[in-house]
């Protein structure tokens, strides 16, 4: 299970002449099972977070810590392989392959892992179930509701059973009903399968499921709430 | 046009979407101006070779009572005229022939003799080599060569200039030949013969004789001769073409050639005439540049045709790009109209910025289409660059007009698009391809029925109707192979999807995993599929068939002239009495001769007869099995070998309705050795053992094919002729000419000169020689460099239309791509989705371009040797011929494709995930 800690996290974009520091010295951790909600306002440095913890992006200083293994350290083949087997991310667009349906989506990451077509087919079952996609299986994402579409960026992410998952704004683009249905969905990877899990958002009912709500401003940790 | 300031901006800022845009057609337009520009700058020295050959700038031609006639005081008031840069004035002299001292060879062969100034010699001997020169002294005369040769004189012999009065009257002058003059080859003239009982004598024509102006009246004096009722001088005026003559300004040019002129006449005054040469040639000259331009501008067609189908393609992405932004503008107000409008506002001022770029990139590419353009020019252009306000016009006018075409459809399509399918995150994919292959079944079906017509009326019309069934479909033919690429091309690549799923198997062995993405994504976007797959066939098919109809013409060119002269060589004899076969075999370098003997005889159809020996004839022309109607030549050697067997053409055989095995009569008059008068007939019949086409090297016409294959022929061997060989035969068989086969290695050059130098030799054929002349034939030349560089611009446009419709992909697919490689790929993994993609792509584009193109040209050349009605032009059959040029562009276009796929994945490989992931996505 992992075990996250993060120490003097700086992060700066530079756009031409201007630079913009999103993190400045983040100190952070989550323990092992955990389900940590990030909230802040626009800018802040949320998604620039998950960003680093999922290994898409770099910091320009500091450490990203992962079981003990810092994530600066990692070369580009081993980053790909953390993407692939540690951590799964959830996009507020869901950023599914337009061309491929539900479970074609869902079987991406296993192929890319290599696994075998009869575990491919039990996995993909599995994983239909769980976010309840098997009616809708065989659909293209332009043929399915924004709800249907993070349930099935969720199973995505979830395919080759990774133990850390990562969400920026999961029901930024979903209605209330659906993104409560998200919310309940995440919950019972915590609770249930003991998933930890990392949210970014500014949804309020949050509160209900995460152990903890960390409050980012600036680039930096400001504050930490004990949830519900 | 209150949009213009927003579509200027647009199509400035956004320079890579405008780029995408107009690429196509700027290609297009840049292969085009290259071409203009090269014909423009070439203009002099195609005006030099529309110049060519003429007897100076200007000829006076004057009449003259003055026996005293200043010729010298002339020429110089000629030259002191502003612009004259030479002037020849010389006399024609009532000289028929000219005969050496014996008075060989006792017949008068024509000659003409002129008076000159050797400081300033005629056309007529512009070019020529004198020995020792034309500075003569007194009473004597230049002879050119041949001439000399055939009567048996050289330097320092005494000849006699021959005054013909009547027929039975001649005055001779004696003269000393003091020089020999050899004039350039001009490609006209030939040979004058005289046969005679027991020799035939040839000179070539013209043949020329020179005396000084000096000598004139002595020799008149000579001839008894006088100038008392007058005489004409002819003369030439050359002027400084560099300055009054200029291709660029023709009527600053005319007005310069009138000003010569007038001053001309003023000078020779009323009793003579100026002929404006220069001037009669200048319309010649804009008719040439005119039908440079039509004729270059055709044969680019396949360029600007790939460059509008890859414009359209990149116009209709640039637009895919903006149907958010178009969307957005509708909800604040736009009208379908003003979105139409300003899309074609923008296609227009694309235009204008491709003509200007494609015309400063066109000056670079006429550099390498000087040499090409200009295929009658006879020197080196010599302007280092021109452009015209014609080519300007044009060009601009060709790329706003092609511009403005590609974006009509794509732009009422977008902007008819509703408003909610643009602003939704994921656009339905286009699943359909939206083709309707009705236009493309006519192409085809037009293309097809016009080679069936030609080839059902093969035979010649009878009626109103064969006439208008065979003549209409053959002038459609050339067309035809155009039309059957385009057609069958759109229709492989744009009627089902399925065929990108079928090759799609073929990216299997190198994307593994994913490759089942890219099966998806071809079947599920095939109109994106099919706008790649028909540029990359188009391009191929025409590639390969113009390449394969040029070398297998080539091939043709080849094998008539092997079947023309019949042999590696042939030799024609100076008179067919006596026989040289031996002394031929002789010579070093020959490894068989063969003779072929022409029998005067009598037959029905008035057909001509050849005694040959049918070893030596086989052995030496080794005819193809192709001339035979049985296909087997080892049939015909064995037909021939049979004493009383002949061998017929085919025209002779329908004609006289004969079949294999008639026995037909052949008659000979007998005559008495010594007075020639009428003895007998003989008679000798033959059997009819075989058909031929014609036998190589065996025509009235050789060495040319001529009207061979419409000749009534009888082939047979000298035993089967043998009684029409002996000399008592009116007109006995004499040797027509010598077939020489070379040994290997043995350099037909050295050969030939040994050949022509043997006595009794007249003139000598060599097929390596006349192939080499063909091909170095300034048209053949500028037609292959042309093809040459329309298929290196091919490869061009396929290559950038691959590379720009594959980056274009990858921008429209960053977030797709990211969220792969943030789900656990490598960058270079999704990056083989693209590489996959064009890959199968290249490969349905090849398939299909290759195969059509193959095809189109193997029946295209089925049909080449046919004319009007479908009647043979030529008794040489096409053989389709596949050149190594067409096989490096099959393997060198897609590599360069593939090349180009791999540069735009390495920016996929690289795409900062943070970043593209931030964005909007959808």
């Amino acid at each position: 299970m992992p075990n996250i800690v993060t120490k003097d996290l700086m992060k700066v974009y530079r756009a031409g002449r201007s630079e913009v520091i999103a993190l400045r010295g983040l100190d952070m951790s989550v323990a092992d099972g955990e389900l940590v909600a990030v909230q802040g306002p626009s800018g802040c440095g949320k998604t620039t977070l998950l960003n680093l913890l999922g290994g898409i992006d770099r910091p320009t200083a500091g450490r990203i810590e992962v079981d003990g293994s810092n994530l600066v350290d990692l070369g580009d083949g081993d980053l790909v392989k953390y993407r692939l087997s540690r951590v799964g991310f959830i996009f507020q667009f869901f950023n599914l392959v337009p061309t491929l349906t539900a479970e074609e989506n869902i079987e991406l990451p296993l192929r890319l892992a290599g696994k075998g077509p009869s575990i491919r087919a039990k996995r993909r079952k599995e994983l239909l179930e769980l976010v309840g996609m098997t009616q809708r299986a065989s659909h293209r994402p332009d043929e399915l509701s924004g709800g249907e579409q993070q349930r099935v960026a969720i199973g995505v992410a979830l395919a080759n059973d990774p133990p850390l998952l990562l969400a920026d704004e999961p029901t930024g683009e979903l209605d209330t009903k659906t993104g409560q249905e998200v919310l309940d969905l995440f919950r019972r990877l915590n609770q249930e399968f003991k998933k930890t899990i990392v949210v970014v958002t500014h949804d309020a009912r949050v509160s209900h499921i995460a152990h903890r709500i960390l409050e980012i401003q600036d680039g930096k940790i400001m504050g930490e709430t004990a949830a519900a | 046009m209150g949009l213009l300031p927003y579509a200027v901006s647009d199509v400035l800022r956004n320079r890579r979407r405008t780029v995408s845009a107009i690429l196509g057609v700027l290609l297009a337009v840049t292969f085009v101006a290259g071409t203009f520009i090269a014909i423009d700058s070439s203009a002099r020295a195609t005006l030099d070779a529309t110049l060519a050959g003429i007897p100076g700038d200007f000829s006076l031609y004057m009449y003259s009572m003055d026996p005293n006639f200043n010729f010298t005081s002339a020429e110089t008031s000629i030259l002191d005229l502003a612009g004259v840069v030479d002037a020849a004035l010389y006399r024609n002299l009532p000289v028929n022939s000219i005969v050496n001292e014996t008075g060989f060879p006792g017949v008068s062969f024509g000659i003409e003799m002129s008076a000159i100034d050797p400081a300033h010699a005629p056309f007529f001997l512009k070019g020529a080599t004198t020995n020792p020169s034309l500075d003569l002294p007194p009473e004597s005369v230049a002879l050119t060569k041949g001439y000399a040769d055939a009567i048996h004189v050289g330097l320092g012999d005494r000849v006699r200039a021959v005054n013909q009065i009547n027929e039975s009257s001649q005055i001779q002058a004696n003269l000393t030949v003091a020089a020999l003059v050899v004039l350039p080859p001009t490609g006209f003239g030939g040979q004058d013969c005289f046969y005679m009982t027991n020799a035939t004598f040839c000179v070539p024509y013209p043949s020329y004789a020179i005396i000084q102006l000096r000598d004139v009246n002595w020799l008149l004096t000579q001839l008894n001769q006088s100038d008392s009722n007058g005489y004409q001088i002819s003369g030439e005026v050359w002027i400084d073409r560099a300055h009054y003559v200029n291709p660029y300004d023709l009527e600053a040019t005319q007005r310069n050639l009138l000003r010569i002129e007038r001053r001309l006449q003023q000078l020779i005054g009323p009793n003579g005439y100026v002929s404006n040469n220069v001037g009669q040639r200048l319309d010649q000259f804009t008719s040439t540049i005119t039908g440079e331009r039509i004729e270059y501008l055709l044969l680019s067609m396949p360029v600007v045709l790939l460059g509008v189908y890859l414009g359209a393609v990149g116009v209709d992405l640039s637009h895919a790009e903006r149907r958010r932004e178009l969307a957005v503008l509708k909800t604040r107000g736009a009208r379908r109209r003003q979105l139409i409008g300003l899309l074609i506002l923008e296609a227009i001022i694309g235009g204008v910025l491709a003509a200007a770029i494609g015309l400063a990139l066109g000056v670079g590419l006429s550099r390498f289409l000087l040499d090409v353009v200009a295929p009658s020019a006879t020197s080196t252009p010599y302007d280092a660059f021109n452009l015209t306000a014609n080519t300007v016009v044009a060009v601009a006018v060709l790329a706003v007009t092609l511009m403005g075409a590609v974006a009509y459809r794509s732009a009422k399509r977008t902007a008819s698009l509703p408003i909610i399918e643009t602003l939704r995150y994921y656009a339905p994919g286009e699943t359909k391809i939206q083709y309707n292959p009705r236009t493309d079944i006519v192409l085809v079906t037009i293309g097809v029925l016009d080679y069936l017509l030609v080839w059902w009326r093969g035979t010649t019309p009878s009626d109103i109707w064969t006439f208008l069934l065979g003549f209409v479909p053959f002038l459609l033919l050339p067309f035809v192979p155009l039309l059957l690429i385009v057609g069958l091309t759109r229709l492989l690549t744009r009627s089902s999807g399925k065929i990108y799923d079928w090759f799609s198997h073929a990216a299997k062995p190198f994307t593994k995993e994913l490759y089942y993405v890219i099966r998806r994504n071809l079947m599920r976007n095939p109109r994106r599929s099919a706008n790649v797959a028909i540029i990359i066939a188009l391009g191929l098919a025409f590639g390969v068939f113009t390449l394969s109809i040029i070398a297998t013409n080539e091939a043709h060119l080849e094998r008539e002239i092997r079947a023309s002269i019949g042999a590696d060589m042939a030799v024609t004899p100076l008179g067919g009495e006596k026989d040289i076969s031996t002394n031929l075999t002789g010579v070093p370098g020959v490894a068989g001769v063969t003779t072929i003997r022409s029998i005067a005889i009598q037959v029905s159809y008035g057909a001509v007869a050849y005694a040959l020996d049918p070893d030596s004839y086989f052995a030496v022309a080794q005819p193809e099995g192709w001339y035979f109607a049985d296909g087997n030549a080892a049939h015909g050697h064995d037909v021939l070998a049979q004493t009383g067997q002949v061998l017929v053409t085919r025209y002779f055989f329908d004609q006289a309705a004969l079949e294999i095995g008639d026995r037909i009569p052949l008659f000979a008059t007998l005559t008495w050795p010594t007075n020639g008068t009428y003895r007998g007939t003989i008679q000798e019949n033959v059997t009819i053992g075989g058909v031929v086409s014609l036998l190589p090297g065996v025509s009235t016409s050789a060495p040319y094919i001529g009207f061979g294959p419409y000749q009534s022929v009888i082939y047979a061997s000298v035993a089967t002729m043998q009684r029409f060989l002996d000399p008592s035969v009116q007109n006995f068989g004499s040797v027509g000419r010598y077939l020489l086969d070379l040994a290997p290695g043995a350099d037909w050059r050295t050969v030939k000169s040994s050949v022509a130098a043997e006595d009794g030799v007249s003139s000598v054929d060599v097929t390596a020689e006349t192939i080499e002349l063909a091909n170095a034939s300034p048209f053949v030349r500028a037609l292959s460099g042309f093809i040459g560089m329309e298929i290196a611009f091919i490869v061009l446009i396929l290559t950038a239309g691959v590379g720009l419709i594959l980056y274009a992909a990858s921008l429209e697919r960053d977030v797709e791509f990211a969220g792969i490689i943030a789900r656990g790929s490598s960058g270079w993994q999704t990056a083989e989705l693209l590489v996959g993609e064009a890959f199968v792509i290249i490969l349905v584009g090849l398939t299909i371009g290759v195969g059509v193109g193959l095809g189109t040209a193997f029946f295209a050349t089925n049909w080449l040797a046919t004319g009007p009605a479908g009647v043979p032009t030529s008794p040489v059959p096409y053989f389709f011929v596949f050149p190594w040029t067409a096989l490096l562009l099959v393997l060198g276009a897609p590599a360069a494709m593939l090349l180009a796929a791999l540069l735009v994945s390495v920016r996929t490989a690289h795409i900062n995930l943070a970043k593209v992931l931030k964005l909007r996505g959808g």
